[in-house]
């Protein structure tokens, strides 16, 4: 087959043999966290994953299932696959809106952003009262209560990410080495934790990433720690999970996956971007791994992140 | 899917009716909550279930279905109440920075053909 072979949908300059690539590493996840009940019409309209493209995916061993209807496929194949070839909704967020917060970081003064926490009852008619709570950036735990049955306000906060981030010490750079030719990928609970799994299969989520790096680096009597907040870069904000190692007295936040998957995408310029250098403009710490963001009636729910700019840095174009 | 049918060809009285009808559609749609009783008043998180990524699953939609651009980041589409949404899109349209596609476009699209 030849590159005018390829499927509708396909991103241009993409090859064959990157897409039978693509499912080779698909096939390292374990079936049994495979729950295959999704339709090519889902993967359609929600990831934008052409049917023709599908097929193709298909024919190279994308796992599926034969039902009455037709196939069926895993919701996290899809959006892997859709993410690997630079779509989806994930990828296209990253890819347009993250690297023009990471830019300004360039412009070497600080930028002021809004982020608004949104939520709502999961349970109505549980009770006369919702408690929430809400972990903002830098660990401040707030209680809200809201009557039965009315909307539970916005809470806004202001964030003003730090930009003169210290470089990585070569000495302390090692653990990222670790993690360098791990590719990402979306992964289910059971295994996104599993550092068995992270190393067996090369493929991480940002969760992985994170707990592989701080393993690492502390096998080397770095201190580290992994850290859970939120990518604030306008409009969306984004739940994320990364490392950070203790470079005299602060704690420097880093993702070198994350980094290296933009280099690829062609939206960072990869010289003023090498792996190790710090995300922290990027991103809000919330605390460590594992700290709800929201809860209702102690249990973590879902929410929405709006992110608004307020300045733009002095001296940017 | 959600089991609203789209209104046909010519059945919006204007083409604010018209993206209105598309809006909702598509909301519906990509909605864990979409359902029959859509209405304006509506918000998108604490009705419809909205949450990060499927907010960034939408706006990408309505990107790709207006044809609106590349959106920038201090003119994403509100993440307020289902006619926020609809306002926004018939303003982009009036003023010509979005074209309201055609019914056999939005089938495509929704896949509902």
């Amino acid at each position: 087959m030849t590159t005018d072979d390829l499927p509708r949908g396909v991103p241009p300059g993409t090859t064959w043999d990157e897409l039978a690539h693509l499912v080779e590493k698909l096939r390292r996840i374990p079936d049994r966290v495979r729950i295959l009940d999704r339709t090519p019409h889902w993967a359609w309209t929600r990831l934008r994953l052409r049917p023709e493209l599908l097929s193709c995916l298909t024919e190279l061993g994308l796992p599926r299932r034969t039902a009455e209807d037709g196939l069926l496929y895993d919701r996290y194949d899809l959006a892997n696959s859709a993410m690997q070839l630079g779509q989806g909704p994930l990828a296209r967020s990253a890819r347009r809106f993250w690297p023009i917060a990471m830019d300004r970081v360039d412009a070497g003064t600080s930028t002021r952003y809004e982020m608004k926490y949104q939520m709502r009852c999961p349970d109505p008619g549980h009770g006369p009262v919702c408690h929430y709570l809400l972990t903002l950036p830098g660990g401040e735990v707030v209680a809200r209560d809201v009557p039965a049955g009315e909307t539970m306000p916005d809470v806004t906060v202001e964030i003003v990410p730090e930009i003169d981030w210290p470089e990585l010490p070569d000495r302390m750079r090692a653990p990222l080495a670790a993690v360098g030719e791990l590719d990402f990928m979306l992964l289910r609970e059971e295994i996104r934790r599993d550092l068995s799994f992270v190393r067996d299969s090369g493929l991480a989520d940002c969760a992985g990433t994170a707990i592989l790096v701080v393993e690492e680096a502390r096998k080397l009597g770095l201190r580290a720690r992994a850290s859970f907040g939120c990518v604030v870069a306008p409009p969306f904000g984004v739940e994320h999970y990364w490392a950070e190692l203790l470079v005299g007295d602060r704690w420097l936040p880093v993702d070198p996956v994350l980094i290296r998957q933009m280099v690829v995408w062609g939206v960072l310029d990869g010289d003023r971007w090498p792996p190790h250098r710090s995300i922290g403009p990027l991103v809000a710490r919330i605390g460590d791994l594992g700290v709800p963001l929201v809860r209702h009636e102690g249990e973590e729910i879902p929410s929405t992140l709006p992110v608004r700019l307020l300045t733009e840095p002095v001296g940017a174009a | 899917m959600t089991d609203r049918d789209l209104v046909p060809a010519g059945a919006a009285a204007t083409q604010q009716e018209l993206v209105e009808e598309i809006v909702a559609q598509l909301v519906g749609d990509i909605a864990p909550d979409g359902d029959e009783r859509l209405s304006p008043d509506l918000s998108l998180v604490a009705d419809l279930g909205y949450n990060s990524l499927l907010v960034i699953e939408l706006a990408f939609a309505l990107e790709d279905l207006f044809g609106l651009g590349s959106t920038r980041p201090e003119d994403a589409p509100p993440i307020g109440t289902l006619g926020d949404l609809q306002r926004y899109i018939a303003e982009k349209v009036a003023s010509g920075q979005a074209t309201v596609p055609a019914p056999d476009d939005v089938q495509l699209f929704l896949g509902t053909r």
